[in-house]
């Protein structure tokens, strides 16, 4: 399957073809094969598609028009293909470009509605989109050097292991879900973020016992 | 923190770490509800809950405070990319060690693989609309791969095998 962004549990179900005949499939678009653009489409049409559509309507908060989502993918797919595929030549794993893709999909429906709608009217839906983090206000019971003495701990761990204590912690996801998107095995995710949280842990005791004071 | 006891019903109390799955949202609802139940009745417990869930709360305070976009960040499709593995290894460390400590494109990178995990899924419903002559709206689902009989099957554990030695050169790198 082509997706590495699926969680196990999807990927048993997943149709998409086999690592193989994807790298084959951008190989052949790349040399200008007679069919492959039309294979191509075939293959990652929906996928676009869907990303379009589910981007139109989480920034315009209604469902989308189909021959407007249709046209929008079709130009996504037209950029893809321009001046004999250049831009899939930067594809170092043709096996997976779901991510890619869907990628490619939100940023075209972004410059759609961009010129599309006033300049506020963008920044407005667009800044109502989910991608940004949660920005909780900083509390001013932390004290300063504690948070200091934090980012410290934290700048001293290599940058994969403060990626996975921050997914893990500010984002909420599951072991499962790192290792899927940092192309790690579980094992190893849970394994490093034992360790980091031993570093952390008599950090976070004291955010704890300081937290459970706050009013 | 560590306890191992016995609620005062005598239902034994579950290890650190389910606790912390409880307080960090990733146990099932039904999972999640029996434990409160045993919380509601177990001292150790509870403040357990307690801790870990301040704990991140803390941590999310702390490190939520710095997620406005600069010129340094990766556009999009380089996200895309590196959750593609379809990066450089020296692209993919530089980007790595960008999103270790910009808490802005970290949250992107999170939504753009929650979008792909969508967008691929066969279970979530994509639908547009289309306008017939009478003006009705009428309601089309998106599938999420035409039928083509006789596709092939992916082979989701090559795919892995190559994410791991992909793992291996960089962290032996």
């Amino acid at each position: 399957m082509s997706c590495p962004g699926l969680p196990r549990a999807e990927e048993a179900q997943s149709e998409y073809p086999a690592p193989s005949a994807a790298a084959l499939l951008v190989a052949a678009c790349l040399r200008g094969e007679d069919d492959a653009l039309a294979r191509f489409v075939n293959e990652y049409q929906p996928v676009v598609h869907r990303a379009v559509v589910r981007r139109l309507a989480s920034l315009s908060g209604v469902p989308p028009v189909r021959a407007e989502a249709e046209d929008l993918t079709s130009e996504v797919l037209e950029r893809l293909f321009a001046d004999g595929c250049r831009r899939m030549k930067a594809l170092r794993n043709p096996d997976a470009i779901c991510g890619w893709l869907v990628a490619l999909a939100r940023n075209h429906v972004t410059d759609h509605l961009r010129k599309l709608t006033s300049r506020d009217r963008a920044e407005t839906a667009l800044g109502a989109e989910p991608a940004a983090a949660p920005a909780t206000p900083v509390d001013c019971a932390i004290a300063k050097e504690r948070r200091g003495l934090v980012l410290e701990t934290l700048g001293r761990l290599g940058a994969q292991d403060r990626m996975i204590i921050k997914l893990y912690f500010v984002h909420g996801m599951q072991y499962a879900q790192i290792a899927g998107l940092m192309g790690m095995n579980i094992n190893t995710v849970a394994t490093r973020l034992r360790r980091a949280k031993a570093k952390l842990q008599p950090l976070l005791a004291t955010l704890a016992t300081e937290g459970g004071n706050r009013p | 923190m560590t306890h191992q006891g016995e609620s005062p019903e005598g239902r034994l109390c579950p290890p650190e770490h389910v606790l912390e799955a409880c307080a960090m949202g990733h146990l099932t609802a039904e999972r999640e509800a029996e434990l409160k139940a045993h919380a509601g009745d177990c001292t150790a417990c509870a403040a357990a809950l307690a801790a870990f869930a301040e704990a991140r709360n803390g941590l999310q305070q702390i490190l939520a405070t710095s997620n406005e976009l600069g010129p340094e960040c990766p556009t999009e499709d380089l996200l895309g990319q590196y959750m593609d593995r379809s990066l450089t290894d020296e692209a993919h460390e530089q980007l790595e060690a960008h999103l270790a400590d910009c808490q802005g494109c970290l949250g992107r990178l999170k939504a753009l693989w929650d979008e792909v995990v969508k967008v691929c899924d066969p279970e979530v419903e994509v639908t547009v609309v289309e306008r017939r002559t009478d003006g009705e709206l009428v309601p089309f689902a998106v599938p999420v791969r035409k039928a083509e009989p006789g596709a092939e099957q992916g082979s989701g554990a090559r795919e892995i095998s190559g994410q791991e030695e992909r793992k291996g050169r960089l962290s032996s790198g």
